[in-house]
């Protein structure tokens, strides 16, 4: 396991501005639903790569917002920053040092979207619990057992072909799409 | 019986006693309900709001100016699909000099492109400016290509050839 772990950790480290985003979003989350935190880690060398302690959230709702509103920020965002820099390379087969970087960058923040697996397991008692109803919990499994897999994917790399596909998707789209 | 002051009770007596929640932090006699850790308002208002280091907020704002410099780039971006998309229009509707203008203004956001320039250079000797065309095409001559644009430069340069009759 930790001859698997390893790779993970130097590609959070080449990949960093995901981590610390991810943590920053996690926390100004817990700023506004007022969650009282214990300990921030941005980044470090280890599994997970970045943490944030705080206590467990009072309803459902703040579970929810806690565990997918940083899967959402970082997919959206790492997508919108790298497509000026992906649309091209694709349609007119040109890039800059400047695409690169942004394309580094859409990567990097995209593939650090997923929750680290206490992160998925805290929203999965969430939904669990007898606070959940039955219809939540139809809707929320399969999107909690996807979060799961990411997080457990990041030990084969799958967080990295995950960013790549994000950020790639649009313009490929957009690209095959258009006459 | 003496009995012992608030002060010299042991932390966690009163709450044993009364029955009541006090905040872990303050010991405050009152604490928010809903909440799996008893902490008072003003405790979780500030456990909730941890500043932000320096170096983080520094890092954000370089996202942030990232987030810009790609919405800049997303005018020039969709600019140029759209004059692209025109210019194939154009050229399918055989009005090469509409063509020639759309991919004009393809080629000055990106001038590296071979791609462009190949379809500028297409356009050019379809709408029958030939000297033009050599320009542009000659360019790309002996640079590395895609594969597609290499053929379409061989085959203009093979149908100039056979037209002023050179081997």
């Amino acid at each position: 396991m930790n001859t698997l772990a390893i790779p993970s950790q130097i590609v959070a480290l080449l990949t960093f501005p995901g981590v610390v985003l991810h943590e920053v979003v996690v926390q100004l989350l817990c700023r506004r639903l007022r969650i009282a935190m214990g300990h921030v880690c941005y980044i470090r060398f280890g599994s997970p790569a970045g943490y944030v302690i705080h206590e467990p959230p009072a309803d459902l709702c703040q579970a929810f917002v806690l565990g997918l509103g940083p899967f959402f920020v970082n997919s959206i965002l790492g997508a919108v920053i790298a497509f000026p820099a992906i649309f091209p390379a694709l349609e007119f087969r040109v890039s800059t040092t400047g695409d690169y970087a942004l394309a580094w960058l859409g990567v990097s923040i995209a593939m650090h979207a997923f929750p680290s697996a206490d992160e998925t397991g805290e929203l999965w008692r969430a939904v669990w619990s007898p606070r959940g109803s039955i219809l939540t919990r139809l809707f929320a499994t399969p999107l909690v057992a996807f979060m799961y897999g990411g997080a457990l994917g990041r030990l084969i790399c799958l967080d990295l072909l995950y960013g790549i596909g994000v950020v790639v998707l649009g313009p490929a789209l957009l690209v095959y799409t258009l006459p | 019986m003496a009995s012992a002051s608030h002060s010299e009770l042991p932390r966690g007596t009163f709450q044993e006693e009364t029955g009541a929640q006090v905040c872990q932090i303050c010991l405050y006699a009152s604490v928010e309900e809903g909440y799996e850790l008893p902490l008072c308002w003003d405790c979780r208002r500030r456990g909730s709001l941890r500043p932000l280091p320096r170096a983080i907020i520094l890092m954000c704002a370089l996202v942030v100016i990232a987030l810009a410099y790609a919405g800049y780039c997303y005018f020039e971006t969709l600019g140029a699909l759209i004059a692209y998309q025109e210019g194939q229009r154009a050229e399918k509707a055989k009005d090469f000099d509409h063509a020639v203008e759309e991919y004009e203004a393809v080629v000055a956001i990106y001038p590296d492109s071979p791609l462009v320039e190949v379809r500028l250079g297409l356009a050019y000797y379809r709408g029958g400016h030939v000297p033009e065309a050599i320009g542009i095409l000659g360019n790309l001559w002996g640079m590395r290509s895609p594969k597609e644009v290499a053929i379409q430069v061989n085959a203009v340069f093979q149908e100039i050839k056979r037209r002023a009759g050179v081997r």
